[in-house]
């Protein structure tokens, strides 16, 4: 209908993104001057049902950017630019339609599954909260809701099981119980923030192939945030490598390997231990992530590249596009 | 559950022994002794007639001997007679027993009533204009010495307002009230003292309770709990709360002691006829039977407040297993 556009009211939404993040700043201001940056012009958007894949060192603003998507900024943080979901503007929204928001239309599972879980209340209790929070139901239908949920993410013996408090759960089964929770009340988005860090192997793999199950039954889209390169590569759409608190790349799986452009994603992919290599020592990138307070002039990765050049020292390189899923902000690409 | 409450019962035993032994043996050292009193200074008083007082009251006997009769007494319940006024320590102790009871456990009540809200309050406004005047409200609790504050309201209320009654537990015309009167008068005498007494005691409780919380709600499952949307409210009054409980748990428990010894100062400015008054005049009178009864009933509650702690505890947390 050419109309609709013009017609006084119609919702104008621009482009299919289910969240899209544009020039995020996060900032805590100091005891004196202007305080920290710790996010600096972070932006990405994400379509529904795909999946995205922050990955970075630690400390390079990947939890705060998740945490800024929920509103939940430690204070005194403070929060900059612009994060739509579904054309609603997130940044300054009141804390009540935040509260509506998470948990409902956005989950996020964060990182320690072993002090996610409260540990003076049983997984019903923490788990029919959340729906009757969110939903007008009992809270019988509730407590069968839970259940359900449970078994979804493959806790044996459901019924059994809510009644245990979190320190009667594996590490693994916490996680699961976790992602369960994110998932009760069906959300459009989860935010998954390192989700398998404090999981060894085998459970990690186990988490990850749930996660892709479940995604592909309710379309929904995922920010998969991580340090390790394989597990993004494995299950994104598409990947952004962040860098003191800038997307510093965009890409995807098929061509991360081959055909990335930043210097610290070649890095990144180096310092990846391979089974069948040679050598005795792992390659690493030289050096530390800047300190959010010293932050370098310029490109902020200059003092540890091996293409620097001059303009690298002085001048803040822009983000250049290649095509609609890949872009990179580098003046001398690999 | 059961199996634990009954070995932590027989475990006090050996402790409420040694309490005994302890107060008994502490008691018989002070210098002077309850005969001395009326015979020490009095020279009419014959070495034959002393002999005989001393005698009369079993205090002539080897000092493990008195204590194993009064032990062989308390075993059948009976706390003997009061030296001063020869009257049952029982019945002492019971006609005082509700006056401190009633005083003290309101006063306890107030103060984990509002000490906790307040002490939540404080800790979801952190570092706020509000958080800063409960802590500097609490300061004033805790460094105001409450005997001088007491006395302090003591004259504004009942001297220049003349608002509240200034001390007692009933008036002189108590008996001419009606039911509803007579409530009202108790009511009134104790607006002043539970409020002084909970004083200084809310204001620790309420610094304990926001110091906790501080710490609790910094945990991951805080930011779980917000991440599922829930209000502020229920996240702290019930996510970290609950957390935040158990330390003090433990002051409920060490306060059940005070609930029944009374505040001996507070009893005497309010001429409030409770039990730290009878312990002072058994003490200053060389009142043996009295003094230990009061120190049995007293031991006997501290222990069961350990116990009631500890079941506390885990009713509170389901880690803690007992």
């Amino acid at each position: 209908m050419p109309w609709t556009h013009a017609y006084p009211g119609a919702i104008i939404v621009p482009d299919s993104s289910i969240l899209s993040v544009k020039d995020l700043v996060v900032a805590f201001p100091g005891v004196s001057g202007e305080g920290v940056q710790v996010v600096r012009g972070c932006s990405f958007s994400i379509g529904r049902g795909k999946t995205l894949g922050i990955v970075g060192e630690s400390g390079c603003g990947k939890s705060i950017t998740a945490l800024s998507i929920l509103g939940l900024v430690p204070i005194p943080g403070i929060i900059q630019g612009s994060i739509k979901y579904q054309g609603q503007e997130l940044v300054g929204l009141e804390e009540k339609e935040c509260e509506k928001l998470r948990g409902a239309e956005i989950s996020i599972v964060f990182q320690d599954p072993s002090t996610a879980l409260n540990p003076v209340f049983n997984l019903e209790q923490q788990l029919v909260e959340t729906i009757l929070r969110h939903k007008n139901i009992g809270s019988r239908e509730a407590c069968d809701m839970a259940i359900e949920s449970l078994k979804q993410v493959d806790i044996p013996d459901p019924q059994k099981r809510i009644k245990d408090y979190p320190h009667q759960l594996s590490g693994g089964m916490k996680q699961r119980v976790l992602i369960a929770m994110a998932l009760l009340c069906d959300p459009s988005c989860l935010i998954l923030d390192e989700p398998t860090t404090a999981l060894d192997v085998t459970v990690q793999a186990q988490i990850l192939d749930l996660i892709e199950l479940i995604q592909r039954s309710k379309n929904m889209s995922i920010i998969l945030i991580s340090h390790d390169l394989g597990i993004i590569s494995e299950i994104s759409d598409e990947i952004a490598i962040m860098y003191a608190g800038r997307i510093v790349e965009t890409t995807c799986p098929s061509e991360i390997i081959n055909s990335h452009r930043h210097p610290y994603t070649k890095g990144l992919i180096e310092s990846i231990p391979k089974i069948d290599s040679k050598k005795k020592k792992l390659k690493t990138i030289s050096g530390f992530p800047p300190d959010p307070q010293e932050m370098p002039s310029g490109c902020p990765f200059h003092p540890r590249c091996t293409r620097r050049l001059e303009k690298c020292v002085k001048l803040m390189p822009p983000k250049t596009l290649v095509n609609d899923n890949m872009s990179y902000a580098c003046w001398n690409p690999v | 559950m059961l199996k634990y409450l009954i070995r932590r019962l027989l475990l006090s035993l050996p402790i409420l022994f040694g309490i005994t032994v302890i107060t008994f043996g502490i008691i018989h050292l002070t210098p002077g002794g309850f005969t001395s009193i009326q015979m020490d200074m009095n020279p009419n008083v014959s070495p034959d007639s002393a002999a005989r007082l001393q005698e009369l009251y079993d205090l002539d006997k080897p000092l493990y001997q008195q204590y194993v009769l009064w032990v062989s007494r308390l075993l059948r319940l009976d706390f003997g007679r009061s030296f001063l006024d020869q009257r049952l320590v029982i019945a002492k102790i019971g006609e005082r027993l509700p006056a401190t009871l009633l005083l003290s456990g309101l006063s306890i009540f107030m103060i984990f009533l509002l000490g906790i809200p307040l002490g939540v309050y404080s800790a979801m406004h952190h570092n706020t204009r509000r958080d800063r005047v409960i802590t500097m409200m609490t300061f004033a609790g805790y460094s105001i010495p409450a005997f001088w504050l007491a006395l302090l309201c003591m004259l504004l209320f009942s001297v220049i307002l003349d608002w509240l009654p200034m001390s007692g537990i009933r008036d002189i015309d108590h008996d001419f009230l009606s039911p509803l009167g007579k409530f009202w008068d108790y009511v009134l005498h104790l607006i002043l003292p539970v409020t002084i007494t909970a004083f200084g005691g809310l204001a620790s409780i309420s610094r304990y309770t926001r110091g906790n919380m501080l710490e609790v709600v910094r945990q991951d499952y805080i930011r779980t709990a917000r991440a599922k949307g829930l209000a502020k409210n229920r996240v702290y009054y019930v996510h970290a709360l609950k957390n935040a409980l158990l330390p003090i748990i433990t002051i409920i428990g060490l306060a059940i002691p005070g609930l029944i010894g009374g505040s001996f100062i507070f009893e005497t400015i309010f001429a409030w006829p409770g039990m730290g008054r009878l312990a002072y005049d058994a003490a200053f009178g060389f009142d043996y039977p009295t003094i230990m009864g009061i120190a049995v009933i007293g031991a006997v509650l501290t222990l069961l407040g350990n116990i009631l702690a500890d079941v506390l505890y885990a009713l509170n947390d389901p880690r803690i297993r007992l």
